[in-house]
């Protein structure tokens, strides 16, 4: 990563910030959002957070070519899915993510 | 307004107060998703200046394999956009009450808006035609919005202590998947909501490979479509 690109990305991503959360208090204050629109908009982040774990879970990265091979990553998606089930459960974020580690952690160790 | 006026002020002390519980819930998020930022290698002072100037807690964890990786700037945009729209909804519910301040300081509002004080300042002022003064109104926003900034840039100095200490084994960089999944979660409770969420596993499954990671975008569209589909569905079998 070189320095321009990485300022390049915090000016990106300060820009974003200020962006979504001033829209329609500064750049949208006249646009009028209908409720069919906002209605689907909810449904967006779901699906970017889905593309982004995904990867982390059932695919590895080849180094030579580049591209994301299918790979079972069984520590990463046992821990994934406890981590899932304590949060529907307790609903607290700091114990789901403990017992999601933990099981990472003796996984990882008792897998190979 | 000198700092011992501020704590005095009944409205700014109700708001602060409003945030006591929440701010654990902030603290916490703030910790894990700090360390989970430095585990992936960035420098302390390219952390705290993250922190300090981007202050989103998602979509910096979203930009960091973006960036490791090399996308070019426009995808990083796209995806962060995407990751944050919920405040574009957000920024909607609380523009009726501050239309009347210049642009300047409506922009340095809209900045400040966090989730959980977004969801405290809603809960006390649902609509633009609240009784209370307008004053009142921006105080309380302020309060709450402040006191969100404060206790998650706390969270982050807590963060850079441990993360010294912590060795690197601990594969703690997961963690920040797993707050993804967290983050997931309460989106994943209807059938309709699991049906989304199906075919964005799928969608990303086949579009992984896809140059600059437009699988995210095609993910993206596919659960929009997805959502609009069963309504449409929905609305015919009624």
């Amino acid at each position: 990563m070189s320095d321009i690109y990485f300022w390049s990305c915090i000016a990106t991503l300060s820009f974003v910030t200020f962006f979504t959360r001033s829209f329609f208090l500064t750049f949208g204050a006249k646009l009028k959002l209908s409720p069919s629109i906002r209605n689907l908009i909810q449904y967006a982040p779901t699906g970017a957070l889905i593309a982004i774990v995904i990867p982390e879970l059932i695919f590895e990265k080849d180094a030579l070519t580049k591209t994301y091979q299918l790979a079972m990553q069984p520590a990463q998606i046992y821990s994934s899915i406890s981590t899932l089930l304590v949060f529907y459960i307790s609903k607290s974020m700091v114990l789901s993510l403990s017992v999601g580690m933990l099981i990472l952690t003796l996984l990882s160790k008792y897998l190979q | 307004m000198r700092l011992n006026n501020l704590f005095k002020n009944p409205v700014i002390r109700e708001a602060f107060n409003d945030m006591l519980g929440p701010s654990i819930g902030i603290f916490t998020w703030s910790i894990v998703l700090n360390l989970a930022i430095i585990k992936t290698g960035l420098a302390v002072l390219d952390t705290i200046i993250m922190s300090l100037s981007v202050y989103a807690g998602s979509a910096q964890l979203a930009s960091i394999p973006l960036m490791n990786g090399n996308f070019p700037i426009w995808i990083i945009f796209f995806t962060t956009v995407v990751i944050n729209s919920r405040f574009i909804v957000y920024s909607a519910a609380i523009a009726p009450h501050f239309k009347d301040l210049s642009f300047f300081h409506r922009a340095i509002l809209g900045y400040l808006n966090g989730d959980i004080s977004f969801a405290i300042f809603t809960r006390k002022y649902p609509t633009a035609t609240t009784m209370a003064s307008k004053k009142e109104v921006y105080q309380y926003f302020l309060g709450t919005a402040t006191m969100n900034w404060v206790v998650w840039q706390l969270g982050l100095v807590v963060a850079l202590v441990f993360g010294i200490y912590m060795p690197d084994e601990w594969n703690f960089a997961f963690a920040g998947t797993l707050v993804l999944i967290c983050l997931i979660a309460p989106n994943l409770k209807t059938p309709k909501e699991i049906t989304i969420g199906i075919v964005s596993v799928v969608v990303t499954v086949c579009t992984i490979n896809l140059p600059y990671r437009l699988g995210i975008l095609s993910t993206v569209l596919a659960a929009m479509c997805t959502a609009f589909l069963i309504e449409q569905l929905q609305r015919k079998n009624v």
